[in-house]
């Protein structure tokens, strides 16, 4: 029926065993540094990304600052900064009575304002009050407490929400914020450390270093990768 | 099943299935790595389109603000109730574009919205909110009492990033020459007495138009008091400690009463700096020149004689604010319509109020 049956003789297949072992030892050793090349690059990634996405959300929320922020310390120095970021603005349209402040102008999609919003007259009639707003409508804000003097067509208004970046302890690498009465939600995690600073009345630094999850096998340490910004405020 | 023994007992083909499961192992993880790959790129992608859109959005408010703040006098034709196109679509290079559209805000303040689009379709809007600053040039003149202008005294204003004011040039010149009072009479007498603006009397006082005096715009009596700023005079001492003679060029200046007096066409110069002078008295057609920044603080009255007179008896040293003295005074009082302020915000809502600085003339000619 078969014509050989003659098989591999003993050396052939040692052969054969050494010249593959050597080569998928090769083969294993390019695979397991490939590997671990991609989990710290994925790594590295994370923490940029981590970091960008921290910075860039700080940016455009301190732009809006109206006013000057607060730089304070609450872990490490100048790591926390509470500003009222502006969420709208314009003059009222009139007709408001004590507690009112009318702006035909807008339309206001529903639940657009809570109480830790604040509406505050910056010129015109009534300049320099400063209210909770209790209620709205689309073109109507209710203030909780009567207006000393009312506002008017002539008074230029602000909408503002008090907010802040700070970190709850030095031992987790969490960026937080707060946003009216919500308590540090976290904003970005592998951030080690950050820094505010003013270097003069309309500009805000923002320094912050993000570090990596996992330990580079070939250093023995963490990755870190700083970011600066300098935002001009509008306001 | 006997073919199926037969094939094994041959080991053909066994080279076939191997080879193809170690091509699917590694196009497995080939792919796995494109994807990671494509992810992360996405990613970079989309931030990059992002900031491109803000600037281009920035790009058109800039060049909104800017439009707008040279045709300052044109503001009221682009406040219509729903938003209208300011600056079309416009082209940069092959970043993108962006579009403006303008909106009534109410108060004399106006909406602009810009737009701006990537090529890839990536869109960015920011609004801001514009307004004429209201407190930097109320008036050409401005007084707590009277007023009087004389023999021929003008006051006139023109926009200073236009072009300069050289003497009366109809392209260039404003209607915003105001003079007002807070509490006391405008007096305007004599041929070429001309206020190009409104004239304002505050409290009880009234405007008096006599002797071929004209004013350009509307003239109102029994107008609320003006608020004048307080002014620190601190810098001058109690009593008043005069400037020395350093830094004046030309002119008569007398170190112990403080009088500073030129006449009969002379050029009084005052290098940059601060100076405190009881009095000043230009007469004669004379001239008092400043290059750069100066804050005079009058510790007793301003007069110019030549006719032309404006003189502020009640409360003199209001004319120590450096702001009345750069907008007031003079046979041709120089000034800027009010610049307006810009603000922007990003994403749906956001506008804003603030202040930039202003520019000023380098030059006053009084």
């Amino acid at each position: 029926m078969r014509k050989s049956e003659r098989g591999f003789t003993v050396n052939e297949l040692l052969i054969t065993v050494a010249i593959l072992s050597v080569l998928s030892a090769q083969a294993y050793n390019a695979f397991l540094s490939s590997s671990q090349r991609l989990v710290l690059q994925n790594g590295v990634v994370e923490m940029q990304t981590e970091a960008r996405a921290a910075m860039d959300f700080m940016v455009r929320e301190l732009r809006l600052a109206f006013g000057t922020p607060t730089i304070t310390t609450t872990v490490t120095p100048n790591d926390t900064i509470t500003f009222d970021r502006l969420e709208d603005a314009g003059y009222s349209s009139g007709g408001n009575s004590t507690i009112t402040l009318n702006d035909t102008r807008k339309t206001w999609p529903p639940s657009s304002f809570t109480t830790s919003y604040t509406v505050g007259i910056i010129s015109g009639t009534g300049a320099g009050q400063a209210r909770s707003i209790s209620a709205h409508t689309s073109t109507q804000l209710t203030v909780s407490s009567a207006w000393g003097t009312p506002p008017d067509s002539s008074s230029f208004y602000i909408i503002t929400r008090k907010k802040a970046f700070t970190r709850t302890s030095a031992s987790d690498s969490v960026l937080r914020y707060t946003a009216g009465g919500s308590v540090n939600q976290p904003l970005a995690d592998l951030i080690t450390s950050h820094t505010f600073s003013q270097p003069d009345a309309k500009t805000i630094g923002i320094t912050l270093t993000a570090q990596t999850r996992n330990v580079d096998p070939k250093t023995g340490q963490k990755r870190q990768y700083t970011l600066t910004e300098t935002v001009l405020r509008r306001n | 099943m006997h073919y199926g023994s037969r094939l094994i007992k041959e080991e053909s083909g066994i080279a076939l299935i191997t080879g193809l499961l170690i091509l699917m192992s590694l196009t497995t993880i080939g792919l796995f790595a494109t994807n990671t790959t494509i992810v992360h790129q996405d990613i970079s992608a989309n931030l990059k389109e992002s900031k491109q859109g803000f600037y281009l959005a920035e790009a058109g408010i800039q060049h909104a603000r800017l439009f707008l703040i040279q045709h300052r006098d044109n503001w009221s034709s682009y406040a219509s109730t729903t938003a209208t196109p300011l600056i079309a679509t416009t082209q940069l290079f092959n970043l993108g574009t962006y579009t403006v559209t303008v909106q009534d805000a109410g108060g004399g303040g106006l909406r602009v919205r810009s737009t701006g689009n990537t090529p890839s379709q990536a869109s960015i809007v920011i609004e801001a909110l514009l307004r004429p600053n209201p407190s930097l040039f109320p008036c050409a003149v401005c007084a707590s009492g009277t007023i009087t202008l004389s023999g021929g005294s003008t006051t006139d204003s023109f926009d200073s990033s236009v072009s300069g004011y050289t003497g009366y040039n109809p392209l260039t010149a404003g209607s915003n020459g105001h003079v007002r009072s807070s509490n006391g009479d405008i007096s305007l007498s004599g041929d070429g007495t001309q206020v190009k603006g409104n004239a304002t009397a505050g409290g009880s006082g009234t405007v008096l138009v006599s002797g071929g005096a004209t004013v350009t715009g509307t003239t109102t009596h029994g107008a609320p008091p003006l608020a004048f700023p307080p002014v620190d005079t601190s810098p001058c001492g109690s009593p008043p400690d005069y400037s020395a003679s350093n830094g004046i060029t030309g002119g008569d200046y007398n170190t112990s009463t403080g009088a500073l007096k030129a006449s009969d066409g002379a050029t009084v110069t005052l290098a940059p700096g601060t100076y405190c002078f009881s009095s000043v008295k230009l007469s004669g057609g004379s001239t008092l020149q400043v290059n750069d920044a100066v804050k005079i603080y009058l510790g007793d009255f301003w007069e110019r004689c030549y006719c032309d007179r404006v003189s502020v008896p009640n409360t003199p040293r209001d004319r120590g604010n450096p702001h009345s003295f750069r907008r007031s005074y003079g046979r041709h009082a120089r000034l800027a319509p009010g610049i307006p302020s810009v603000s922007s915000s990003v994403s749906d809502r956001r506008f804003t109020p603030g202040g930039l600085q202003d520019e000023w003339a380098d030059t006053a000619s009084l």
